[in-house]
């Protein structure tokens, strides 16, 4: 008889230090943040929101991936993952490239320790990389998830080697191109090549089999696997090429692939049979549709020319975080009550199924602090937001304060969920 | 209702099954519509359930199965079990009972 998934899933001492390292993350990242309110008025190529956005997308958003994804191998493709071992290497070298990174940003040198940052980021996600290739090859059904979540990977090692000579190029200026647009690039590829892309791979089977739907139609996820894919490779081609039509077809094609995938998600959360939502999934579909927000932002950035809008900096800040804290993050978050319970509950009392009554995953954490944690991140978000908008720092505290709260209140759950002993009901 | 000497019934083990419940969705394996069959061998003593899951790589899948069985297995000593997991036909929302899909919503 074929393993069930239980039976595949890995041992949660692999998970749940990506998670705790995470959650750790996004607490610092959240600090920072209240700290130092003003930075989000300047110029986002300043070294504290450096230091800060790198420790949420490699910190939190990154290996929080990673983690879930080790989990979530043997729901999506239905295998057991192909080395723990390989795992526990990448989250080495990867734990110790993000401090030296982070670090780098903080002090604005990209000497001796950006170098080791970069090399520790990039053998860390070449492992990663090659655990995926193994694991992905034993499974021969060539599936749309699987392709999203590899070619997602692909994005991921080009996203971090851009960002590498990128940094190279800060103290030897040797490619010719503006630095500013060489960020943009690094950014944007690392947003929907990455991080999107790996969103669309593991939603499209996860939000169907949470929500009991499996009517929608499948094929515009196609149409978003095409689109973005060849909106990514005519974006950095024109870039390179300095060629301005090019960049504006790929802005269309990767907006047109993420509208498909919101199609598909619209289709499935309203033909689900699950009609009562937990919080950790109101959470994922309210992050779903904040990416709505930066698709208007981009088209606005696109019709209306730069002279014409006075805060175009302000608006490109308020893009970008709407994207790594409003949809990302906040998915992650929603995402986590979805993944890292199970795994724990697994190990906890597997053994005392059917024996006697057992807690079920969701009793694992404290609803209520999550529900405190929505609200709170909501408010927080959005005042930090209407902050930049009005350029006001005091607002811009406000919000950083009630964010940080929120990301306290993540760790706690996590903290709670990760250290759970036996209870006999 | 615990039964050790006669010989159940396919409804008597059903309702024993009520009692399994999918741990993310709230609802029991039943009422989800995930079993497709019974079989009762009084001469080999042996329960055979054929069911499904609601997605082939549901992460709970082993636990719903051991669950069956401790189950099956307290409910009915003198009896062995079988639960088979099958994928034909596949499952799909339309299975779940009325009782199921009041309890989702």
């Amino acid at each position: 008889m074929n393993l069930t998934s239980t039976q595949k899933a890995p041992n949660p001492s692999l998970v749940t230090p990506h998670f705790l390292i995470g959650g750790v993350s996004i607490v610092l990242f959240a600090f920072i943040l209240m700290l130092n309110s003003d930075i989000l008025l300047l110029h986002y190529f300043n070294p504290t929101l450096l230091a800060a956005t790198h420790l949420l997308v490699l910190g939190f958003i990154t290996t929080i991936c990673f983690g879930a994804l080790y989990q979530l191998i043997p729901v999506i493709l239905d295998v057991k993952l192909h080395s723990e071992k390989l795992g526990w290497i990448s989250l080495s070298f990867l734990f110790i490239g993000i401090i030296f990174l982070v670090t780098s940003f903080w002090n604005f040198n990209f000497k001796i320790p950006f170098y080791l940052a970069s090399t520790f980021i990039i053998i860390a996600i070449t492992i990663f990389k090659i655990n995926l290739i193994l694991t992905a090859k034993k499974n021969n059904h060539n599936s749309l998830e699987k392709k999203f979540i590899l070619t997602a990977s692909g994005w991921l090692f080009f996203t971090v080697l851009a960002g590498f000579l990128f940094g190279i190029n800060l103290s030897d200026n040797y490619i010719k191109i503006s630095h500013l647009e060489l960020l943009k690039l690094h950014a944007h590829i690392g947003i929907f090549g990455w991080f999107i892309q790996l969103i669309i791979g593991v939603g499209s089977k996860l939000f169907p089999m949470f929500l009991l739907s499996y009517e929608a139609d499948k094929k515009p996820l196609k149409i978003t696997y095409l689109a973005i894919n060849s909106g990514l490779i005519i974006g950095v081609l024109s870039l390179f090429f300095s060629f301005k039509i090019g960049i504006i077809i790929a802005i269309i094609l990767i907006i047109f692939g993420i509208i498909n995938f919101l199609r598909f998600i619209f289709q499935t959360y309203t033909q689900r049979t699950k009609k009562k939502l937990d919080v950790g999934m109101k959470k994922s579909i309210i992050a779903i549709a904040f990416l709505i927000i930066p698709l208007i932002l981009i088209v606005i950035n696109i019709l209306i020319p730069n002279n014409l809008i006075k805060q175009t900096s302000s608006l490109e800040l308020i893009y970008g975080f709407i994207l790594l804290v409003g949809v990302i993050s906040m998915l992650i978050m929603g995402l986590t009550y979805k993944t890292l319970p199970f795994i724990i509950w697994l190990k906890v009392y597997k053994s005392l199924i059917g024996k006697q009554k057992t807690p079920l995953p969701r009793d694992l954490y404290s609803e209520k602090i999550q529900t405190y944690q929505l609200i709170t991140f909501i408010i927080g978000f959005w005042t930090i937001i209407s902050g930049i908008l009005f350029s006001a720092v005091s607002i811009i505290q406000i919000g950083t304060a009630l964010f940080f709260i929120a990301t306290i209140l993540y760790l706690i759950n996590i903290i709670k969920i990760v250290t759970h002993k036996t209870i006999e009901l | 209702m615990t039964n050790t000497t006669s010989t159940p019934t396919d409804m008597q083990v059903l309702n024993s099954l009520k009692s399994v419940i999918d741990p993310e969705l709230m609802v029991n394996i039943v009422d989800l519509g995930m079993i497709y069959n019974i079989t009762i061998d009084s001469s080999t003593n042996l329960i055979e359930v054929e069911m499904t899951l609601t997605s082939r790589g549901c992460p709970l899948g082993d636990v719903i199965m051991q669950h069956a069985t401790e189950v099956l297995k307290a409910q009915y000593p003198n009896y062995s079990s079988l639960i088979n997991i099958v994928w034909e036909p596949a499952w799909n929302p339309s299975f779940i009972t009325e009782q199921g899909k009041k309890e989702l919503e």
